[in-house]
């Protein structure tokens, strides 16, 4: 969501019309590119300078003239940065089909011709396109399991979107830039989830989306902060006040497998991240070191703040919170007149949180060792609701390190009592399967949960361990059948029951 | 009070990069300090957007008696700014908000020099029948950041200000204390005065004139013999929200009466008289254009905002256009006139702003009625089985909304 700020260099009336009243008129307008309309925004190479071309439309009393200064919206930045670009980047195969947009920043209405390069085979599409033109492609029944690249070309203009056909147990990653700002995002998906991360904006998780809703978890804002217009959103770390803002700082990115580990260094301090998504579970693991490399000793408060996405209407968006003394739910309501925004702190029993969409019954759960969390704040603000857990504070000897390390689990619908947290989950139907996965922690001693499905399956909850999480309860079974069903088990004396969404 | 009658104004304001953000708050600090050098009569300072604790540039009238001196006043602090704008490549902004980072901008007239409060705090406790067609008059921020839903055209009157403009209590003169932050104060410390703080900042100086005056004059000509009623207050508090969305296409309930809130202006501007005589000012010329029209400020801001839907962008566009001071006039006068609003159920809007769990002081917090009227409302909303109370110990009561 960049925005530019830019001088028009040259201005040409195109027409004019009436709207409830009041002229209009369009402009042909020649601009030239000068900065990031704020300073938090990273421009990509060799943009500063040139010459872009829009249309914009403005009222007859408002005049455009060389030597204005113009603010260009991200549709316009995106017309430049992607000139041709498919539409969407990731796409996402129906049963028989695919379908997306060829589009093209077009402001001369010319009409030019472009040559489209499907996957499997390499088949070409040829055409003329003026502005955007949309496409339905059948798939072929063979197309197989990974990433396969749709190409597109229009004169010198090329593009590229992915199809990602996700083979069970795997993990893919990719680069690719999902929001059309110029700067990739790093991708990374299971059967269950697709994990992006923003180098660029302090490495943190830009969007969680749950494959079989389909939609982001995560919100993102763009909002006035401190002193300066900031992307809000997402999940980004915080370490009291090091090093300066790091939603902006650079990371070094490294990859391996299912993992994505970022590394930034400043100030003495060295930030290590590695966030891992797991083969078969709707699971991101992340751990976070941090070592001080100064002289003496320092103090840090590391906090990780998640700005979850809402729902319509906001306030079916709740977080739910198990506190040693009782359950606590937190209903979105942004404030408005008189009232200021309303922060509220919790301790956790687990070390978990869970974050639902009540009307869409989708459901972020973060869970941590609880003994390494010391409180969790809720806040609702417009757009989205902020759930920020903090560790504890540390004091660190030079060269000494501290870690962290939570989970995002996701899916249809959870538990969470005094005694138990955990998440049910399915994936997409695709080739006439599907799998789903049971993911929590209970306070019960016990190594594995026996339970049963709707169908009568029975089904068994395993532990296995995640470094500074903990013990988790995990379950990954494929299913034959889409439609709706519940997994039941038994936890001491109680019987809970968890709904698994249809296909 | 008024002898002399003197008044002031302090012109909320926000100097900007060309990028639209806020300056460092060293610069604008700097400005204030420029400007006063430059034009030593001149009591201009700062104050704070308090979402960003971000300086604003307050540009202060000083003390004056009389219209001319208004005009010439407002005229060379206006030069001046543009002045130095122009020499820092900085943008001058005065808006009741900056569409893409929210907070409230707003314009306060001093009106007189209270020397026993008793009087003044009886002026205040008449004053809110009046304020709902001064803040539809200079309604001047329809956009509040990119996440509100359109559709008001002061947000800031809407908001409360952020504090700093509420509902003005009625206060009991034997009682009274000092107060801060409302519609209309007795402001003490340095500046001792009945202080009308609704208007949202304009960028029009025409308008900003002839709203000055307005004021004043009319606070010197209410009638000591009003009293405010029950009713009354109630009814103020309605209009005030109804300027609010609507600005001058707004219905007034008015004495009872339905009535636009161009004639209550008009009206206004006649029971006004006595002080314009005072003052050694004619009648004003653009607002009855503005009346005529049903427009403020705010529908030129929402003009551009068709054109140009992204609120950054837009605020750029806006900065542009408001360079041409006369911009307003030549809006008013080319643009069609919009029809009035019919009367807008206020109890309507609080109903649809309950949802699921609404807490009793978001209710409260969002409308400003007084607890006995607000709570009087939502026992008979609950005996209509239109919403459920559930009464919690830590939150006190929340309510649902069961019909829709």
């Amino acid at each position: 969501m960049q925005r530019i700020l830019a001088e028009i260099v040259d201005v040409k009336q195109l027409s004019s019309r009436k709207v409830n009243g009041h002229a209009f008129s369009e402009y042909f307008l020649n601009v030239k590119l000068r900065d990031p309309a704020s300073k938090g925004y990273v421009l990509p190479p060799r943009v500063k300078g040139r010459v872009h071309s829009i249309i914009r439309t403005y009222p007859s009393l408002s005049r455009p003239k060389p030597g204005d200064q113009i603010i260009l919206t991200p549709d316009e930045v995106r017309g430049f940065l992607h000139s041709l670009r498919i539409d969407p980047r990731i796409v996402t195969p129906g049963p028989t089909e695919v379908r997306f947009k060829l589009v093209l920043h077009n402001p001369e209405k010319r009409r030019y011709n472009y040559r489209v390069i499907l996957p499997p085979s390499g088949r070409e599409m040829v055409g003329n396109l003026v502005e955007e033109e949309e496409m339905a492609v059948s798939m072929p029944r063979t197309i197989g399991y990974g990433c396969h690249w749709i190409r597109a070309h229009c004169e010198s203009r090329s593009t590229r979107a992915v199809i990602p056909i996700v083979k069970p147990g795997r993990v893919y990653s990719y680069n690719l830039d999902v929001n059309s700002d110029g700067l990739e995002e790093r991708i990374v998906e299971n059967e269950f989830l697709r994990v992006s991360f923003a180098p660029h904006l302090g490495a943190r998780v830009e969007s969680v989306w749950l494959k079989n809703s389909p939609c982001d978890l995560l919100g993102r804002t763009f909002e006035y902060g401190k002193d300066e217009y900031v992307e809000y959103g997402g999940c980004d770390d915080h370490i009291g006040e090091f090093p300066g803002d790091l939603w902006k700082a650079k990371f070094e990115e490294k990859r391996t497998g299912s993992s994505v580990a970022f590394s930034h260094s400043s100030k003495g301090f060295q930030i290590d991240k590695r966030v891992r998504l797991f083969p078969s579970l709707p699971l991101v693991h992340h751990a976070v070191k941090i070592r001080w490399k100064g002289r003496g000793e320092k103090d840090i408060l590391y906090w990780h703040r998640m700005a979850m996405a809402l729902e319509d209407p906001p306030s079916a968006s709740v977080v739910h919170i198990q506190t040693e003394e009782k359950s606590e739910r937190m209903r979105h309501s942004p404030a408005i007149g008189l009232r200021r925004d309303e922060r509220d702190y919790y301790g956790l029993r687990h070390g978990a949180v869970i974050y639902l969409h009540e009307k869409g019954k989708r459901v972020f759960g973060f869970m941590t060792d609880p003994d390494s969390i010391e409180l969790l704040q809720c806040v609702s603000v417009r757009g989205l609701q902020l759930i920020a857990s903090y560790f504890g504070r540390r004091k660190l000897e030079s060269h000494e390190e501290a870690k962290f390390h939570y989970v995002y689990i996701a899916g249809d619908d959870f538990l969470l009592d005094s005694g138990s947290c955990f998440v049910a989950s399915t994936a997409p139907w695709y080739k006439g399967r599907r799998y789903m996965a049971v993911i929590g922690k209970t306070r019960q001693p016990t190594e594995a949960l026996e339970g049963k499905l709707s169908t009568g399956e029975s089904v068994t909850l395993l532990p296995k361990r995640f470094t500074g999480v903990g013990k988790l309860l995990c379950l990954t079974k494929e299913l034959r059948f889409p439609g709706a069903t519940k997994v039941t088990f038994r936890i001491g004396k109680r019987e809970h029951s968890l709904s698994l969404r249809g296909a | 009070m008024f002898d002399p009658l003197t008044f002031g104004y302090e012109w909320e304001t926000l100097i900007l990069k060309s990028n639209m953000m806020l300056l460092e708050n060293a610069d604008v600090e700097w400005f204030s300090r420029e400007l006063r050098r430059r034009l030593p009569w001149s009591r201009t300072g700062l104050d704070t957007l308090r979402r960003t604790q971000v300086k604003l540039l307050e540009i202060k009238s000083g003390i004056m008696t009389s219209y001319d001196e208004l005009v010439e006043r407002t005229h060379r602090q206006l030069e001046e700014v543009n002045r130095i704008c122009s020499e820092r490549q900085w943008t001058f902004f005065p808006v009741g908000c900056h569409p893409a980072i929210e907070g409230a901008v707003g314009f306060h007239v001093h009106i007189g020099s209270s020397y026993t409060h008793e009087s003044a705090v009886k002026l205040a406790n008449r004053s809110p029948r009046y304020v709902p067609a001064l803040a539809a008059l200079m309604a001047n921020s329809p956009i509040w950041g990119p996440l509100e839903t359109p559709g008001y055209k002061s947000r800031r009157v809407l908001r409360h200000a952020d504090w700093c403009s509420a509902i003005t209590y009625i206060m009991d003169p034997d009682f009274a204390q000092a107060l801060w932050g409302h519609d209309v104060v007795v402001a003490l410390g340095l500046k001792p005065t009945i202080e009308v703080r609704i208007g949202d900042s304009p960028f029009s100086e025409e308008l900003l004139n002839e709203y000055t005056i307005l004021v004043t004059a009319l606070l010197f000509s209410i009638p000591q013999s009003e009293r405010m009623t029950k009713g009354g207050y109630i009814e103020s508090i309605e209009n005030r929200w109804r300027a609010a969305k609507d600005g001058l296409q707004a219905t007034f309930s008015w004495r009872g009466q339905q009535r636009e809130a161009r004639e209550v202006v008009d009206e206004l501007v006649e029971k006004a008289a006595p002080g314009y005589r005072r003052l050694g000012a004619d009648a004003p010329k653009l607002i009855p254009l503005m009346l005529e029209k049903r427009l403020t400020q705010a529908d030129l801001q929402i003009m551009l905002q068709t054109a140009n839907p992204d609120v950054h962008a837009m605020a750029r566009d806006l900065a542009n256009l408001i360079k041409d001071d006369k911009c307003f006039r030549k809006f008013l006068e080319t643009a069609p006139g919009a029809g009035s609003r019919p009367l807008r159920n206020v109890e309507d809007a609080i109903l649809s702003f309950i949802g699921e769990e609404t807490p009793h002081w978001h209710i409260y917090g969002a409308f400003g009625f007084p607890f006995k009227w607000l709570d009087n409302f939502l026992d008979t909303l609950e005996k209509e089985g239109k919403i459920r109370a559930e009464k919690t110990p830590e939150k006190g009561v929340l309510y649902t909304r069961l019909s829709h």
